[in-house]
């Protein structure tokens, strides 16, 4: 993975507890780096084991602190620079999460080791749609959920994320529910 | 409509399929085709959106400039270009396009195909556009994620470039802290080194305090042995001055003889008997002279003995009958007891002189900082006088000297080498057990080797004997500096010691090179 995700994870855990758990995760972790480049590739296998050091440190399941990494993913690529490139990929949630392929397929191709996820949205029902996840990578499905939720945050809407289809369990693919609802702005 | 006939070439496979209008504009949004007039007359539907209103029917300049290439608003000068990448800004908003002039021959008007051209995601919103106005195929979103690209990996460059900054600065700041450590340290090293000589003065004069009260009594025997003779001889003057003139102006010549006799006795070595064997020879002199009538024959048998006169009294006996024989025995006797007196006086003072003489060598203290000439056995036996006094009662001392010539060395220092593997020698063995000191040439080195036979020196304690304040004496006996000033002085001299130690034997051998 991009170190952009290891960064996301370190910054993550050095905001919301602090930078001596971060680096008792990062011991644990046997990770030596001290600084992540962004754009450079590192071992999956660095990001899995911060993930469980992280989830022995904080006394977190490994789903929970996926679930609350996909949550600050969208704040912190936000923040990284990716603001503007999110804005423009969609006015609300549904046109986002319709848009999300394109946009990851776009950063696949210019960053070819990535291997970026694949998503596909069908509409459900009014206010509920159908996410469809596709990744080479195991064990991210409860970041997806926290992500999609990050993602009603960003645009104020309420939502319901359930996974229905999970491929651990022998499904193709994971899949979600997300039931969604704009925020009254007087509320 | 774009048909076949604007693309083919002459060699190159038949087109035949066009794309229909509501296509064509989907994939170009952003198109503009003019006529002849330069109206134009149609534009893409993100195009249309964007501009200002009136751009379908309007004029070409009055919506667009033409930055590249530089040519004049002229419909047939323009298709001359229509090879050229054209940059086309638009006059109100000021966002530009970037693509190619594509006339249609047979409909009399040229096709703009390109698409809006940003740098920076800003411009997009300004002017109302989305990642999704732009054509699927075209690269400018990608472009945009490669921009976007670029400002990360510069942050990321930027954030890592402060951090190297700040590690450098630190880094400095360390090394600063560093050198002004190490120039302290350097300061201390100058110090310590100008401290060393006083030290191993220091170490000399401590070594000599401990020294101290058997050298005093070293010189307070002989001094007491010559008090005692002094008194004797006054004691003989005394008794004797106003009597000495007539005794020997009346001594007879038989009288002489006998006078003389019984000194040269008394001056003789004296014969080496066992008590018995002396009071054997006594009581047949009592017998002898009490056969010849001699009075008090006890007392001239003793001062006889005295006089060394054991054997073959009967010669003298004859002449001790008068009363003259008598006072010249007497007399003999006290000028016998006279020239012991001298004799112990003089032994006396050659032994302390021997211990002033030690003593002075040993506290002397060269301030030149040359080097001189000595010998090497001559400085050992200088310590060995002063520590006799340590020696005497249980330490045997064996020397093995063979011959060396002179060495330049430090003198005063070397003897406090000498000095110190002595007094630790002697301290190792409680003072009883055998010194042995082996000195010789050993190729161009003279090798002293100082052994003791006492316990040893344990295995544990081995590694760290030359360290300096490393001591195994209780507190107050030892400085521990002792065997540090003496690697210190070796080393000085460019010599070496080494110490092999076992239960019963330890042995430090220096070597000092000749030259």
């Amino acid at each position: 993975m991009y170190g952009l995700v290891n960064k996301a994870i370190e910054e993550m855990v050095r905001s919301h507890f602090s930078d001596a758990i971060w680096e008792a995760i990062k011991q644990k972790a046997e990770v030596k780096t001290d600084t992540f480049v962004s754009l450079e590739g590192y071992p999956d296998e660095v990001t899995y084991r911060l993930v469980g050091a992280a989830s022995e440190v904080l006394e977190l399941s490994p789903a929970e602190v996926m679930h609350a990494f996909g949550k600050y993913w969208v704040q912190f690529t936000a923040q990284e620079g990716y603001g503007e490139l999110m804005e423009m990929n969609g006015d609300d949630l549904p046109e986002f999460l319709e848009n999300l392929d394109d946009l990851h397929a776009r950063v696949g191709v210019i960053f070819p080791k990535l291997q970026p996820p694949s998503f596909d949205c069908d509409e459900a029902d009014e206010d509920e749609l159908t996410l469809h996840y596709h990744s080479e990578r195991d064990g991210l499905a409860p970041m997806v959920m926290g992500l999609v939720e990050g993602l009603g945050e960003r645009f104020e809407t309420e939502v319901d994320v359930n996974q229905t289809h999970s491929r651990e369990e022998g499904a193709d693919h994971d899949q979600f529910s997300v039931k969604y609802r704009v925020k009254c702005p007087f509320h | 409509m774009i048909s076949s006939q604007l693309s083919t070439e002459s060699n190159a496979p038949s087109i035949e399929h066009n794309l229909p209008p509501d296509c064509f504009a989907q994939i170009f949004p952003f198109h503009f085709v003019f006529n002849r007039n330069l109206e134009i007359v149609q534009a893409g539907k993100v195009l249309q959106r964007i501009a200002p209103e009136g751009l379908i029917g309007g004029q070409l300049d009055q919506f667009f400039q033409i930055q590249r290439p530089k040519v004049g608003l002229d419909y047939d000068a323009l298709i001359k270009k229509s090879k050229k990448l054209f940059l086309i800004e638009s006059i109100q908003q000021g966002f530009q396009l970037k693509g190619q002039l594509m006339p249609v021959q047979t409909e009399e008007v040229i096709f703009f195909i390109g698409s809006l051209w940003v740098t920076d995601l800003c411009e997009l919103k300004e002017n109302g556009v989305k990642l999704q106005d732009f054509a699927i195929h075209e690269p400018t979103s990608d472009f945009l994620y490669l921009l976007q690209a670029k400002s990360t990996a510069l942050a990321d460059t930027t954030k890592l470039t402060e951090e190297l900054t700040l590690k450098q600065t630190e880094l400095e700041q360390t090394l600063q802290i560093v050198q002004d450590k190490n120039e302290n340290l350097q300061a201390t090293l100058q110090q310590l080194e100008a401290t060393q000589d006083q030290l191993i003065q220091s170490e000399k004069m401590a070594s000599l305090g401990q020294l101290i009260a058997g050298i005093a009594h070293e010189i307070n025997t002989p001094l007491g042995a010559i008090r005692s003779s002094v008194e004797n001889i006054s004691d003989f003057l005394e008794r004797n001055l106003r009597v000495l003139p007539s005794f020997f102006q009346n001594l007879t010549v038989e009288g002489n003889h006998l006078f003389g006799e019984l000194l040269d006795s008394a001056n003789q070595d004296r014969m080496i008997l066992s008590s018995r064997e002396k009071r054997k020879l006594k009581r047949g002199n009592i017998r002898m002279l009490e056969e010849q009538g001699i009075e008090q024959a006890d007392d001239v048998a003793d001062t006889l003995a005295e006089l060394n006169y054991l054997e073959k009294i009967e010669a003298i006996v004859p002449r001790l009958r008068s009363p003259e024989g008598r006072q010249t025995l007497d007399m003999a006797y006290q000028f016998s007891t006279l020239l012991n007196s001298t004799k112990t006086i003089k032994t006396a003072t050659d032994k302390a002189a021997k211990v002033v003489f030690a003593l002075k060598s040993y506290t002397h203290f060269d301030h030149s900082g040359n080097k001189s000439t000595t010998n090497l056995i001559n400085d050992i036996e200088t310590v060995l006088t002063l520590y006799q006094s340590q020696l005497k009662n249980g330490v045997e001392v064996i020397r093995n000297y063979g011959p060396i010539p002179s060495v330049s060395c430090f003198h005063d220092e070397l003897s406090q080498v000498w000095t110190n593997l002595i007094h630790n020698a002697l301290q190792a063995m409680d003072y009883q057990g055998t010194l042995t000191l082996d000195v010789k040439q050993q190729d161009h080195q003279v090798q002293v080797k100082i052994a003791d036979s006492g316990q040893g020196i344990p295995a544990e304690v081995m590694p760290k004997i030359f360290q300096p304040f490393f001591t195994t004496k209780p507190p107050g006996e030892g400085s521990g500096l002792g065997l540090d000033i003496v690697k210190k002085i070796v080393a000085k001299h460019e010599g070496e010691i080494t110490v092999e130690s076992e239960p019963g034997n330890t042995q430090f051998t220096v070597s000092i090179p000749l030259a």
